[in-house]
């Protein structure tokens, strides 16, 4: 026996089939990614948190973002639309006279309270034969605490087979029930800080983004440096760092009047202008097109909150799937309503 | 219909135009790729680095050598990459295991009575894998864990065959010397400890 046996008998305690649950979880987390066709923002949580919500985890966590790559990098780089620059200028401008205790993260016996609803695509993946996508809706609450908890309460129902194509496979595959309605309340104890600041271990503090809040293309800069090379390209990753900050964390006003300030200077974004949102609000969009998808960011403009995310297949020939229609919307997640509470099971109206 | 082919190569050659294809790929290397993650750095942190493993491998699968037939030194080099960002975490487990694998009761009673040279060894593995550089560790355990060869770990870590060979070479003697050292120690008269004593 000589020292690489021994080496090998020193590892051989890991060395066996793992747990089945994380096979599951991580092939549910790639069965997410493949669906989209495409690289996108990798968010632990959404493959941790909960398995039977894997894809309503995915748009929450940020995996919304359109098929895309090798876009939106060099010559562009650093430019800014003038229109988005206006509309976003429009938003900060609202969100920076904002009192500074209009939002913020949990303290000590806080949780910040997020209900929303939304529409995400589920696919079987992993028996190609038998492969085929549906839409789910749900409805989902968040708690996120000061105290690094996390509840979630969701449910979802309703799979709606999105092409004629899909039909046909969930049929050869026995047409599984994709209808019950899946009911799931869970509460993490060490997840929460993933969603109370996404970035702000790759140093994207409120106090970084006030910081450079004079100087929206040094901030975009920095928010292209925090993503560190991941994503399919830096500005695709720069949007999705963008609706991270955003999403369900309490974020200073200050702080989110430079991030809006500093979106235009994200290569490809462009102003979609007023939309309503699912839930029939009226709304300013923003968005980045990639590879036929186009995610959408919707803000209020009178209150500078994120109202919903979206994406939207734009072109069906430049889509992963061809047949899916133009307009479809593929994912969304619309924010209904949000606060802190003292207690997780508070909500706000 | 994704025919995701016989190859890691033809399955991710098919992924780029049917991403499902890449599947495959997945279900070939899954369990190995993740066994030597939770080797190396634990249950609760490899679950992660498996999944970016993954991920990144199905990204980054348009730069995949098509030449190359299996994709296993290519997911290791991704793992490697992703474990290196957790290098404290690995060796502090590794010291852990050294502290605990010298620890007299942590040892069943019947090895204390014999000596427990199972126990050193471990000890002394462990405390010598956690002081050598880095990348002599990475073509180490790539050799003795994952059971790459040693072009296949030149391609896991883009580097060429005969550093592979040199980095071997002294993560073998480091671990050599650590176990000698420790035979001679063994050899020493010592008190022998036994359960509750």
């Amino acid at each position: 026996m000589d020292e690489l046996d021994l080496v090998r008998g020193l590892y051989d305690a890991a060395d066996d089939d793992g747990d089945p649950a994380v096979e599951r979880r991580v092939r549910a987390a790639l069965a997410d990614r493949i669906r989209a066709g495409a690289p996108r923002r990798r968010r632990r949580l959404g493959w941790r948190v909960a398995l039977p919500a894997a894809a309503v985890i995915a748009v929450a966590a940020g995996l919304a973002l359109g098929p895309g790559a090798g876009l939106l990098s060099g010559p562009d780089a650093g430019r800014a639309d003038a229109a988005v620059v206006r509309a976003m200028n429009t938003i900060a401008e609202v969100a920076a006279a904002q009192p500074a205790t209009a939002d913020r993260a949990p303290g000590a016996g806080e949780w910040v309270y997020t209900r929303s609803q939304g529409l995400v695509q589920v696919t079987s993946v992993f028996a190609p034969e038998q492969a085929y996508s549906y839409t789910e809706r749900f409805t989902r609450e968040a708690w996120i605490g000061g105290d690094g908890s996390l509840r979630l309460v969701e449910s979802h129902c309703c799979g709606h087979l999105m092409t004629a194509k899909d039909r046909a496979m969930w049929r050869a595959s026995g047409a599984p029930d994709i209808t019950t309605r899946k009911e799931s309340d869970e509460t993490y104890h060490d997840q929460a800080s993933l969603y109370v600041r996404p970035w702000q271990d790759q140093g994207l503090t409120d106090a970084e983004l006030i910081r450079l809040a004079g100087d929206p293309p040094a901030l975009a800069e920095r928010i292209r440096l925090a993503g560190g090379g991941a994503g399919p390209s830096p500005a695709e990753e720069m949007f999705t760092i963008v609706g991270d900050i955003l999403r369900e964390a309490g974020v200073a006003p200050e702080a989110r009047a430079a991030l809006f300030a500093a979106t235009p200077y994200i290569p490809g974004v462009t102003l979609v202008g007023r939309v309503t949102d699912a839930a029939g609000r009226p709304g300013l969009a923003v968005a980045q097109t990639t590879l036929g998808s186009r995610r959408e960011l919707i803000f209020d403009q009178a209150t500078a909150a994120l109202l919903a995310e979206r994406t939207v297949v734009a072109d069906p020939a430049a889509y992963w799937d061809p047949e899916v229609p133009a307009g479809t919307v593929t994912e969304e997640m619309t924010y209904l309503a949000s606060g802190l509470v003292s207690t997780p099971t508070g909500r706000v109206d | 219909m994704v025919d995701p082919g016989s190859t890691d190569a033809r399955a991710i050659a098919a992924s780029l135009t049917e991403p499902e294809a890449f599947a495959a790929v997945f279900n070939r290397h899954f369990r190995a790729i993740s066994g030597y993650l939770r080797a190396r750095v634990g249950a609760a942190l490899a679950e992660d680095l498996a999944s970016q493993t993954f991920l990144l491998a199905f990204d980054q699968r348009a730069r995949y050598d098509a030449a190359r037939q299996d994709a296993r030194p290519w997911l290791y080099g991704i793992a490697s990459n992703l474990v290196r960002r957790h290098r404290r975490t690995e060796e502090r487990r590794l010291r852990a295991q050294a502290r605990a694998a010298a620890e007299p009761e942590a040892a069943p009673p019947v090895d204390q009575v014999l000596g427990a040279p199972g126990a050193r060894e471990r000890a002394a593995l462990a405390a010598g894998i956690a002081a050598m550089r880095p990348p002599d560790r990475e073509a180490l355990l790539l050799h003795a864990v994952a059971g790459l060869g040693y072009e296949e770990i030149a391609a896991a870590l883009g580097i060429a065959v005969g550093t592979v060979g040199s980095r071997l070479a002294r993560a073998r003697r480091i671990l050599r010397e650590r176990l000698e050292a420790e035979a001679l120690d063994a050899e020493a008269p010592e008190p022998l400890q036994l359960a509750g004593g």
